[in-house]
């Protein structure tokens, strides 16, 4: 009896065994759990691939922070100047500055969500990295590199989150944004105002720079080097800086923010800073130029600094930006287009002879009704004839050489410099006999005008005329008041504190 | 003496099986049946050709082929006519058994030697008695004792003494007297028996099992009822969800208009109403499945899907439990709040070997009486007389009369085309059981064998189910060992006709064949074949070799162990594995208007690239592997004669692992090389897709049952569960449920009441949980991006933030019923009213975006359920003497259901799809209101004067124009009362059941008034209509009409069509008859039972609509013949 007992015992004993909660801890497999992901150094790199990829998603830059509704509010597309059932009803709205309609509500508030969302991917990375980056990543260089990184990703977006919805730097409106380091929904969001907030993003921006500061593997090598998968001197993930938030990507962010928040000394600072870089004695990144355009490389893969990689960019955007299309009608109801009144103001008082960009990123065939618009083909390439596609035609650029020298442009002190800096940017344009400025404010305007011309759907133009806070856009009937360049915050958003 | 008669028992049963065997050869399938070793002489093969012999020819020339010698007595022999035989290469034993049968002789083989002997003269030898005592060694006077399964028998004397001759063959004993329990003894070789009765206190026997406990029923406080294997032949449906619904109207089946009576669609089913909410709003409209609200199904103690159930074999299943309450689920914890299904299989009968056999027909006939289309002339005459052949424009207007023309010329020369019925038949499947056991006291075993074949209403659409299983049992001492093998193989074919909508919406002026016979593969478009392609012909898709088809098939192993280590205390362990394959193939002809004809993908295919990419498969490959064991301590003992108490404990793992593989491949040049290995290449700009999961669980329950007297009880139990779905921080939740119950029959002033035998009182309250719908959520996921690349890398994405307090959904849930019997149980009634709470629903919880995510999986929202369940039954005849019964039953069932809480996340949903006018929103959740509401525009009726609708805006102002903003709640779409009965005769073998369901008091929105009948002119071109666009729309002013005038507007969610849902149908009538006389019993049939199943047979609604609309309903009859042997 007490032998049957004991046996009984026995084998509940054994069972219970089981009972222990890590044998409830599984998963399948096609799910991974954060501190699964985080104990290996590939789940690292897999995460910051993560955080590129969600960054080319066309909620954010894949589409609407480039193409479509970034340069609605710039006003830089064509419409109709009535509101039709059948337009674009969110770029109508936004190119009008009416935020509070439920089609531009929606639009915002994807394009917010979006860029939070990449910003909490950002978060996750820095915060492994700090708890156990150091027994998963043995290569200091490298945990260095992939910190830094997700840094510079969190800068990247946080700064663009300010541009959109942030107060006027010159301007009388205050607003407080979050700032976020959330990792998980116990993590209390945080609002700064202008200054403060701005003091985050340089310390998020100095923090990258450290990271990388000679990890980066652009210290040892040069862009093209690194540009092949077959280069086999580096680990695999540090390959394609271009692609990536390299040092002197951070620096050109670095000059934008200041140029932006309206601290001229430090913008040309850095800016001039990736002007000078060097490495063996060859400048690390200069204007593209016939080496882009002569092969058909519109969106100028050579001088980007820092681009997205999106291998359907050509599908997609073919739908609403035409691309090289010669026998599509424009269709108010999807395309967006400039008319060629406005095109030609566009290239108004330039030297458009030989100017590369001019002759070689438009389509001039669309029409309809008897009217000619032109069509922007940077997207666009010829299937037959393209070489690497990968590494030229399937790009977002999001940080331009040419960016860096109208930066250092409008911030220099010096008329002499600014002519310097200014000849070299015509030349990269293929533009001669452009007659020197005679004054900064010379500079000014035209570097305003440049933007527009230069970037056109890459989603800079409303962020130029927001930090010189104009009155009047080209193209924009009505004149812009401080309030219509702060988008509001969606719905959801409320201040904890 | 014993050798000789062991051998002859060999020698019977070996008759025995062959006697079954001729039976069942012309329908079985092949089954061999392996029968001991036998001896030399009776497997001997002759062959014989005698003509106008007499026995002692026949004998000798048996012995001039074989050499076995022949000893019997020649005076009975010779008594035998001479008679005609011709055998070839048979068995000696079968040719012997073909000759003496029915002549009053037996042959008995002894080595070498056959001895014929007189049958009774043997019989004789077999005499039983024994003794029946009852717990105090008293004898009991009066005992029937009988042969089981026979009509002969004896009764003890004064003494308790009996003594019964038997005839040949292996019997069981069975001893009965009233107020005693009834007890089995097989005899074996046994030729004194003597036994023991137990006082049978009132029902004391009667035990539920719940899956986990055997409790008795007497002092069982939850709410349960029980479907016995009686019930399951008499309300027999479609499958066994079907039967189960008929036999009980707290199991509700969704009515799922959509699918019809589609052998291959799983219903949905919920017990007591639905507990949980969905995610999001969105899914809930798009239709995606209800699922959370399913019950658990549990077989022996192991847990099954859904769609295991529904293809289980009945003939396999002794009853099934449903366990409805908290007192009853919450042993099953975190998966017992939507209520449990209990199925106990059959165990092994000792005794000589049994074989139930049947064999049936079932036949799926379509009912669609509730279509009324126009025909060719009306529609033609319609389309006409609303200037569809007219035009502005003169050329055109020429154009359109020539198109005209030509469909009058063809429809006057009689051209008018019946697409209803095109792509439905009457479907004849069969279906056949076999169901073998045997085996003594110690060891036995039973075995199963079924196969079903259901053809579909829809042609070449059906669903074959096999199964079959083996139990074995081994009791050894105080140890009782059970094993329990199953295989089941299910192969589901959807129609190649498609869906049964696309037959409705053909024009009856358009023929399915050219003037030469062959099928068209298209019609011309309205407006003639100048403009593009038309409507493609469904007809010539259905004439290609396009299949669609699943199946699985799926092992499973159950072991148990049972240990009574002392008196009243009882050990059990369990183990189950199984383990399932699915698959699905779909195969698109390359032939297929999809390809070639549909204006939205064939372009796409017409390319020089596209042609080759043409015909499509998509293969999807999964499995799943489930094991889970449990062990449980029992112990039960009375103290003092009046102190019962029952314990239980627990424990209990299982471990779910789950995946599902999907491909697509394209381009097959030939429609009838469809296997994959002939495609081009995989399809274009596809991904491999798949599905998995992961689960594991344990549990530990604890059950004590009190009784005091047999008149108080308590019943109280509690379980611990532990889940890998939930929050790291919540891994393990507790729920519980406690009892009370009173016997007022056992009260001193009601013992020996004539009148009132049965009168219980109980109520209960408990906690239970669901974890259904809750596979994410408690923790931070990423998932890879493998659809994406960036550069050469993949990437992974974070999913969601993870909620690591996430926990069960509980429901909470009080209970109070009764029970009552008059005239020893002539009348039995049971009334239950339920509340029921469900809190922490899993649902959306709001988070700012810079958080990152909208929202993130929380425990907020609450549902609750209110309502009560009645039931009846009542002989109206029981009469003994002339073997004739009449009784009838009913239930009601009302349940409320209304959201008493819900997030803001739902909220916001409700609010964003009101603003999108474009989204026409079946339902919306509101806090007060019912889970299923239908919300529509208030609507005035047609104005006379315009023909145009007028609606109340959400103020209650009049307005023309529609707006989904003014939607306002009109009514919940699950109806109030539901319920059932039903009328049984019994007469002699044969028994009558008719079973009614009913329900009201729900509303229901009449999509067939939208589709059908309010259909735009655009609509017209392109579908034919119901009759009551002919006869009931407005057409000029002064009409006053329901319907409103034709024209482009779609007529978007209106109270008009909101309409009560008042249903009552005749959901089955069942004829059996049992045969079991002498007659047959002669030729070792115990029984034949013949058996008419009709189920759906009417269907009477309040609402005028189509029912049936991707797959029509169909009247389902079976006819069965079982055999026992």
């Amino acid at each position: 009896m007490r032998r049957k007992i004991y046996i009984l015992f026995c084998v509940a004993l054994v069972l219970n065994l089981y009972a222990c909660s890590d044998w409830l801890d599984v998963r399948p497999e096609t799910e991974q759990k954060d501190k699964d992901l985080f104990s290996t150094y590939d789940g690292f790199c897999d995460a910051l691939t993560g955080c590129y990829m969600s960054l080319a998603s066309q909620d954010i830059y894949g589409e609407r922070l480039t193409m479509t509704h970034i340069e609605s509010l710039a006003n830089l597309w064509y419409m109709t100047s009535v509101q039709t059932e059948t337009n674009r009803q969110a770029d109508w709205l936004l190119k009008h500055h009416e935020y509070t309609s439920i089609y531009a509500e929606d639009a915002i508030e994807v394009m917010y969500a979006k860029l939070f969302n990449v910003v909490a991917q950002a978060n996750m990375i820095i915060k492994n990295v700090n708890e156990n980056g150091e027994q998963v990543i043995l290569d200091p260089d490298i945990r260095a590199v992939i910190q830094g990184e997700a840094y510079a990703i969190r800068a990247y977006c946080q700064l663009d989150i300010l541009r959109l919805f942030g107060q006027v730097p010159q301007g009388i409106q205050k607003v407080e944004l979050p700032y976020s380091e959330v990792t998980s929904i116990d993590d209390i969001l945080t609002y700064y105002d202008f200054d403060a907030y701005v003091e985050k993003l340089t310390y998020d921006l100095e923090m990258a720079e450290s990271l990388l500061k000679d990890k980066d593997p652009i210290f040892e090598y040069t862009f093209d080097e690194l540009n092949s998968g077959a280069f086999a001197g580096i680990s695999e993930f540090l390959l394609y800086r271009q692609s990536r938030l390299n040092y002197w990507a951070v620096k050109a962010l670095e000059a934008r923010m200041y140029l932006y928040v309206g601290n001229r000394t430090k913008a040309y600072e850095a800016a001039m800073e990736v002007i000078n870089a060097e490495l063996n004695g060859q400048a690390v990144m200069t204007m593209s130029g016939v080496e882009d355009f002569t092969v058909g490389y519109k969106l100028c893969p050579s001088e980007c600094l820092f681009y997205l990689s999106k291998y359907n960019v050509m599908t997609y955007s073919q739908s609403f930006l035409i691309g090289g299309n010669t026998n599509v009608a424009y269709d108010v109801r999807s395309h967006l287009v400039l008319s060629s009144d406005m095109f030609d103001e566009l290239y108004e008082g330039q030297n458009i002879n030989s100017h590369n960009r001019y002759w070689n990123v438009w389509n001039r065939q669309v029409e309809y009704g008897g009217q000619t618009y032109v069509a922007t083909t940077k997207y666009y390439w010829n299937e037959g004839n393209a070489d690497a596609p990968m590494l030229h035609y399937q790009i977002i650029p999001m940080l331009r050489m040419s960016e860096v020298y109208l930066i250092a442009l409008e911030s220099t002190n010096s008329l002499e410099e600014a002519n310097r800096l200014f000849q070299t940017y015509m030349r990269a344009h293929a533009v001669s006999n452009m007659p020197d400025f005679s004054s900064l404010d010379d500079v000014q305007s035209f570097v305003i005008g440049e933007y527009r011309r230069e970037f056109v759907a890459e989603g800079q133009m409303f962020y130029t005329y927001k930090r010189t806070n104009t009155r009047e856009m080209l193209w924009c009937d009505e004149p812009v008041e401080e309030q219509d360049y702060i988008l509001p915050l969606p719905r959801t958003e409320y201040n904890p504190n | 003496m014993k050798k000789n008669g062991e051998s002859k028992g060999n020698l019977r049963s070996a008759q025995k099986i062959f006697r079954v065997m001729k039976i069942l050869c012309f329908f079985m399938l092949a089954w061999l049946i392996q029968v001991k070793a036998e001896t030399y002489a009776q497997s001997q093969l002759v062959t014989l050709n005698l003509k106008n012999c007499n026995v002692e020819e026949f004998l000798q020339e048996v012995k001039n082929q074989t050499g076995i010698h022949f000893m019997y007595r020649s005076e009975f022999v010779k008594s035998m006519p001479r008679f005609n035989l011709e055998v070839e290469q048979k068995r000696l034993d079968e040719v012997l058994k073909q000759v003496f049968e029915g002549q009053g002789i037996r042959c008995r083989f002894e080595d070498e030697v056959v001895i014929l002997v007189e049958e009774q003269q043997e019989a004789e030898k077999r005499v039983i008695k024994g003794t029946v005592r009852d717990a105090q060694g008293n004898g009991l006077p009066g005992v029937t004792v009988m042969l089981k399964n026979t009509t002969i028998g004896t009764a003890t004397n004064i003494d308790g003494q009996y003594t019964l001759t038997l005839p040949a063959g292996d019997y069981t004993l069975l001893f009965s007297m009233v107020g005693m329990k009834d007890r089995e003894e097989w005899i074996g070789d046994r030729s004194e028996i003597d036994v023991v009765l137990q006082v049978a206190v009132a029902e004391m026997d009667e035990v539920v099992v719940t899956g986990i406990f055997k409790k008795a029923k007497e002092s069982y406080t939850g709410a349960v009822s029980t479907v016995t294997k009686e019930d399951l032949q008499i309300y027999r449906g479609q499958n066994l969800l079907q039967t189960l619904k008929n036999i009980d109207a707290s199991i509700n089946l969704a009515v799922d208009n959509a699918n019809g009576s589609n052998p291959n669609n799983l219903p949905q089913i919920n017990i007591r109403g639905n507990s949980s909410l969905p995610m999001s709003v969105q899914e809930y409209n798009e239709g995606v499945r209800n699922d959370v609200n399913a019950p658990l199904i549990i077989m022996d103690g192991f847990e099954i899907s859904l769609e295991r159930l529904m293809d289980y074999n009945d003939e396999e299943i002794e009853a099934i439990n449903i366990l409805k309450d908290a007192a009853a689920t919450a042993i099953y914890g975190s998966r017992g709040s939507n209520g449990v299904i209990v199925v106990i299989t059959k165990q092994p009968e000792p005794g000589k070997l049994r074989v139930n056999a049947e064999i049936g027909a079932d036949i799926e006939a379509p009912d669609l009486s509730s279509y009324d289309l126009l025909n060719a002339v009306e529609k033609l005459t319609l389309e006409n007389s609303l200037g569809l052949y007219h035009s502005g424009i003169p050329s055109t207007d020429l154009e359109y009369q020539a198109i005209y023309n030509k469909r009058l010329r063809s429809v006057l020369s009689g051209q008018s085309t019946d697409w209803l019925h095109k792509p439905v038949h009457v479907g004849v499947g069969s279906h056949y059981n076999l169901r073998m056991e045997g085996g003594r006291d110690e060891f036995r075993w039973s075995t199963t064998l079924n196969y079903k074949n259901v053809e579909g209403a829809m042609k070449n659409s059906g669903r074959n189910t096999f199964n079959g299983s083996i139990t074995l049992m081994y009791s050894k001492k105080n140890l009782i060992f059970r094993n329990y093998t199953s295989y089941g193989v299910t192969r589901a074919k959807e129609s190649n006709y498609g869906n049964f909508s696309d037959y409705v919406a053909q024009q009856p002026y358009n023929s399915p064949y050219d003037e030469n016979g062959d099928i068209t593969r298209y019609f011309e478009n309205f407006y003639g074949t100048g403009r593009g392609y038309g409507e493609f012909n469904p007809l010539y898709d259905a004439s290609l070799k396009s299949f669609d088809k699943n199946g699985y098939e799926e092992i499973t192993n159950n072991f148990s162990v049972e240990w009574n280590i002392l008196d009243g205390l009882t050990f059990r362990g369990q183990l189950g594995i199984s383990s399932m394959n699915d698959h699905s193939d779909t195969f698109l002809s390359p032939k297929s208007s999809y390809f070639t004809v549909d204006i939205d993908t064939a372009p796409e295919y017409s390319t020089d690239d596209g042609f080759l990419r043409r015909g499509s498969y998509t293969y999807g490959t999964g499995e799943t592997l489930n094991y889970s064991g449990n062990t449980t301590l029992s112990y039960s003992k009375v103290f003092k004669e009046r102190h019962q108490l029952y314990v239980g404990l627990d424990y209990s793992i299982q471990e779910t692992k789950q995946n599902f593989y999907i491909f697509q491949i394209e381009g097959f040049t030939n429609e009838n090389m469809s296997s994959i290995g002939n495609a081009r290449q995989y399809a274009k700009n596809a991904i491999p897709s798949s599905s998995t999961s992961h689960m594991r669980r344990l549990g530990f329950t604890g059950n004590v049952n009190y009784i005091y007297n047999g008149r108080y009880y308590l019943d109280l139990s509690y379980r611990i569960d532990g889940s890998s779905t939930f929050g790291a921080d919540k891994k393990y939740a507790p729920f519980w449920s406690s009892g009370i119950g009173w016997n007022i029959h056992n009260e001193n002033f009601l013992t020996g009441n004539s009148v009132l035998n049965v009168l219980r009182l109980k109520a209960s309250y408990g906690q239970t949980g669901s974890q259904q719908g809750s596979g994410s959520g408690a923790t931070t996921l990423y998932k890879y991006q493998t659809d994406n690349k960036y550069m050469n890398w993949t990437g992974t994405v974070l999913q969601e933030w993870g909620n690591p307090r996430l926990t069960w959904q509980t429901t909470n849930e009080f209970n109070i019923g009764t029970e009552f019997g008059l005239w020893n149980s002539r009348i039995r009634g049971e009334f239950n009213f339920y509340a029921k709470k469900t809190s922490n629903l899993l649902s959306s919880m709001n988070i700012p975006l810079a958080m990152g995510f909208p929202s993130y999986i929380a425990n907020i929202g609450k549902v609750k359920n209110r309502g009560w369940e009645a039931s009846f039954s009542a002989y109206i005849i029981r009469d003994h003497e002339k073997d004739f019964n009449w009784m009838v039953s009913g239930q009601l069932v009302y349940n409320k259901n209304w959201i008493s809480k819900l997030s803001e996340a739902i909220k916001k949903q409700n609010e964003a799809m009101l603003q999108n006018d474009n989204y026409d929103v079946a339902n919306l959740f509101y806090e007060g209101r019912p889970q299923n509401s239908i919300y529509a525009v208030r609507s005035l009726g047609i104005d006379p004067s315009t023909g145009n609708e007028i609606f109340l805006d959400k103020d209650g102002n009049e307005t023309d124009v529609w707006k989904a903003g003014d939607k306002v709640y009109l009514g919940s779409s699950d109806p109030l009362y539901r319920g059932n009965f039903s009328t049984m005769l019994m007469w002699k073998g044969f028994t009558l059941n008719l079973s009614f369901g009913y329900y009201w008091g729900g509303k229901m929105y009449n999509e067939t008034l939208k589709n059908r009948v309010e259909v735009t002119l655009g609509d017209l071109t392109v579908s034919n209509v119901d009759r009551r666009v002919y006869t009931d729309r407005w057409t000029k002013p002064g009409d006053v009409t329901f319907f409103k005038k034709i024209d482009n507007n779609p007529t978007r969610a209106t109270s008009r069509f909101v309409m009560d849902n008042d249903v009552l149908e005749l959901q089955s009538v069942s004829l059996q008859y049992k045969w079991d006389n002498s007659w047959i019993q002669k030729y070792n049939v115990q029984s034949i039972t013949f058996g008419l199943n009709m189920s759906d047979l009417f269907h009477w609604s309040t609402v005028k609509m189509e029912r049936g609309i991707n797959y029509p309903y169909a009247r389902n009859i079976q006819g069965s013949i079982k055999f026992v042997f």
